[in-house]
């Protein structure tokens, strides 16, 4: 890995670049080092795994930006450190035109069956490398390229809580009801994030995602819902 | 019995207290009042820690009920406050009586007021903040008949003001300095934006005659407050304190936090010229603000 370069944005944050693209095996290293970050450095505020970088914001009457940035730069010269094992969830997705508005017209699109284009969205294991949008939603890396798609020119006012959606070369879950623009293929019935809850999501940075695709009965069984 | 009860709602009233930090990893934004020099000011008027909760109110038109005698503070925007007639102070404190009647009009400059109580507004934290934050379901919209209650804490009853040298105008047209992030595009500091009408709590949209010739899109990352990003529309966004956690956008730079209480007071409509600062001045200026009111964020 390059020696990582630490960029100011304001007063009291920066961020700390750990590769010039993404590399899903880098997603767990800066996970791990955000980690370490906000539990081990004095006067950090917030520390935010991204896809390619760490965010840093810090309190200015608690620590110098220059001490901060070498701190930052030691953590990361020594992050086999920080490398820890790495976890995968599996979550189930309902794959049917019932819930999911564009699954027919996409595997036409791509010239398969629904059941090639559910069994290679399936057949992949996918990495976490960023979350955002909204609470608990995340980008998840990795689609093969058979299935990749571009969003809606025009997104929708609303897409269901729990659509598996793809765009570009990401997929993701919708955690809520919420206006979108990813081309919507299934439906996971879990929750991925509960402000009530601890942890809020099951969902982390650098995780390993695997869909398993599941029937009718079963989603309703796990709590979903048709529309 | 409830300390305040909200007879006529502003269009936008929300309960705000520094933010929500340390969560901004799960997609969560932090929230917090876009006014942080009058949210501090309203609570060192009453003594408060500047972490306690205020009221936002934004547009003005409200009419507030004391349920018991209550001591208030407001700052900001002058709404043309009143208590059975009587004028009352921006930018100081005052007593309201049980069953007065605090009642708020339009503001002729300026956008947002923030309401202090001695001890701070006592609502639900969530994740160790009572700041709502709508986009993320987060508190509430406050509405016609919603109640209030303050913490409990003895005040000592004496009329506190700002002193006038740190009361701002509220112009039509200002100047807001940004920490830039490179030397090629200097378009932004040579045009003249107003702010647009479909600016939120998320950030603050720039328009101008002709938009900013667009830039190509980076790898997302986390954003700190006052980000100007430049989307490919050509009209530049200062995010703000509701602002989405990760954003690809070309970024420009960023807006010193010092100078971001001038632009939430600025409806939309208002002149804005952008010129450049050097990060130390911004940072001196914000560490004094940060020492001044004893506060970090």
């Amino acid at each position: 890995m390059k020696r990582p370069r630490i960029r100011h944005l304001s007063e009291n944050s920066l961020i700390m670049d750990m590769s010039e693209e993404l590399d899903t095996g880098l997603c767990s290293q800066i996970a791990a080092l955000a980690e370490a970050a906000r539990h081990e450095l004095t006067g950090v505020i917030e520390s935010v795994p991204c896809a390619t970088s760490l965010y840093i914001e810090f309190n200015p009457l608690e620590v110098e930006p220059t001490d901060i940035s070498e701190s930052l730069l030691a953590m990361s010269s020594n992050a086999c450190d920080y490398t820890v094992g790495v976890e995968t969830i599996v979550l189930p997705c309902y794959y049917s035109p019932d819930v999911a508005p564009d699954l027919l017209a996409l595997a036409e699109k791509k010239k398969m069956t629904v059941n090639e284009l559910i069994s290679i969205h399936s057949g992949t294991t996918y990495t976490v490398c960023s979350i955002g949008f909204a609470p608990g939603f995340a980008y998840l890396a990795g689609l093969d390229p058979r299935i990749c798609a571009d969003r809606h020119s025009t997104p929708r006012q609303s897409v269901a809580s729990g659509s598996v959606g793809i765009a570009g070369a990401q997929t993701a879950v919708y955690p809520r009801e919420s206006p979108g623009g990813w081309q919507i293929i299934g439906n996971c019935p879990l929750p991925l994030f509960n402000i009530d809850a601890e942890p809020l999501s099951p969902l982390r940075h650098g995780m390993q995602v695997r869909f398993e695709p599941i029937d009718q009965e079963t989603f309703l069984q796990k709590g979903g819902k048709l529309p | 019995m409830s300390a305040l009860l909200i007879e006529r709602a502003s269009p936008m009233m929300l309960v705000q207290d520094l933010g929500r930090f340390g969560v901004a990893h799960h997609g969560l934004s932090q929230g917090g009042p876009l006014d942080l020099h009058a949210h501090c000011w309203a609570n060192k008027l009453l003594n408060n820690p500047p972490n306690c909760a205020t009221l936002e109110i934004t547009f003005g038109n409200a009419e507030l009920i004391a349920g018991q005698d209550i001591w208030l503070a407001l700052c900001g925007a002058d709404m043309h406050a009143t208590i059975d007639g009587q004028n009352v102070q921006v930018w100081s404190s005052f007593l309201l009586r049980k069953n007065q009647s605090l009642k708020l009009s339009y503001p002729r400059e300026g956008l947002r007021s923030y309401l202090a109580t001695a001890g701070g507004f006592d609502t639900p934290a969530t994740l160790q903040s009572q700041s709502a934050v709508l986009r993320n379901d987060i508190g509430k919209q406050l509405i016609d008949g919603d109640k209030l209650n303050t913490h409990d804490r003895p005040f000592d009853g004496s009329v506190t003001h700002t002193p006038a040298c740190y009361v701002p105008d509220y112009p039509n047209h200002i100047e807001l300095r940004m920490i830039s992030y490179g030397k090629e595009h200097t378009e932004i500091f040579q045009t003249n934006f107003t702010v647009s009408q479909r600016s939120d709590r998320m950030g603050v949209i720039l328009d101008a005659e002709s938009p900013l010739p667009p830039l190509p899109g980076i790898t997302s990352e986390a954003l700190p407050i006052g980000t100007v990003q430049l989307p490919p529309d050509g009209k530049p966004i200062i995010l703000l304190n509701d602002r989405q956690t990760q954003g690809g956008y070309y970024k420009l730079g960023c807006i010193m936090r010092c100078d971001l209480p001038k632009l939430a007071q600025a409806p939309p409509g208002t002149q804005i010229r952008i010129r450049e600062v050097d990060l130390d001045t911004a940072r001196r200026e914000w560490i004094e603000f940060c020492r001044f009111f004893q506060s970090s964020v």
